[in-house]
């Protein structure tokens, strides 16, 4: 006996396969998707009067696709709140409105748009590819943004990831001001900034 | 001497010593009431992994100079003062 398919079920079975054949498309050539990535900022102004050491929690998300590191994107967070350099009354100052503004700008951004490749280091045999390029990006200090770039290099491990980054910046980029007669003096006219982080989840 | 002049001579004593105590402690304008330690560590990656952590100054002798200047000041003006008063 000969059975005929009505045109219904011919357009269901066709639209079924094409939508399978998207599924694992999709699924074998899917672009990375951010991974949560969080650690330590370190940061250092040296000043002719005096050098301060801070540290800083970072958190963000953060996408790249080996095949295409130039892709890269993703955004870290500073909370001025978890700023610390050892004394108290220095911290709230540096949260205070002519510093970091901390009630107006409760954070330092760093919104990444790209990136160059400078160097490409293959899976070695421990299972760990890295890449080090220069990222761009807008950086946002004290509600002031502006262009940025800086040397990155980001490593990979299996599902683990980790960003390492030093670069340097300057107050008055981010009219970081401080009181008058400080900055220059007692802390440095630009702050070296070295971070480490890590997370878990790259596809 | 008499004994204005020799609390005068006290206070400029506890000045010189407060202000040397400062220069030995590495002349912190600000006293580091927490100091930074560093735990090395090696992490997945197999890179060695520096982490901070602020711990209270074990050293109460620590001081910076928002403690040490007015400090100084204080018994510096207070020892001429009874200097000065001990000469009259």
């Amino acid at each position: 006996m000969r059975t005929y398919r009505t045109p219904i079920a011919s357009l269901l079975s066709i639209s079924f396969i094409t939508l399978m054949m998207s599924l694992l498309a999709s699924m074998s050539f899917a672009a990375p998707s951010s991974t949560s990535i969080k650690g330590q900022a370190r940061f250092l102004s040296t000043a002719p009067l005096e050098k301060i050491v801070g540290t800083a929690a970072v958190m963000g998300d953060f996408k790249i696709d080996f095949d295409k590191p130039s892709e890269v994107s993703g955004t870290f967070k500073v909370p001025v709140a978890s700023m610390k350099t050892g004394n108290d009354k220095r911290d709230e100052h540096l949260r205070g409105s002519q510093w970091l503004n901390a009630d107006k700008c409760a954070n330092i951004e760093f919104a990444v748009t790209g990136g160059k490749v400078e160097k490409f280091t293959p899976t070695n045999d421990k299972g760990i590819s890295t890449i080090k390029l220069v990222v761009e990006g807008k950086m946002t200090i004290n509600c002031v943004s502006q262009p940025m770039s800086a040397k990155v290099t980001v490593k990979r491990k299996g599902k683990m990831i980790k960003v390492g980054s030093k670069f340097e910046i300057k107050l008055a980029d981010f009219k970081v001001q401080g009181k008058e007669g400080i900055v220059g003096k007692k802390v440095g006219e630009s702050i070296q900034v070295s971070i480490n982080l890590t997370g878990k989840g790259v596809s | 001497m008499n004994t204005l002049q020799k609390l005068g001579i006290s206070s400029l004593l506890i000045c010189v010593l407060v202000g040397g105590l400062w220069l030995s402690k590495g002349m912190h304008l600000a006293t580091p009431e927490q100091i930074e330690e560093v735990t090395v560590s090696t992490d997945d990656f197999g890179d060695e992994v520096k982490k901070s952590e602020w711990i209270k100054n074990p050293d109460p002798l620590d001081i910076g100079l928002d403690l040490a200047g007015p400090v100084i000041g204080l018994f510096g003006a207070l020892g001429v003062a009874l200097f000065w008063k001990g000469r009259q």
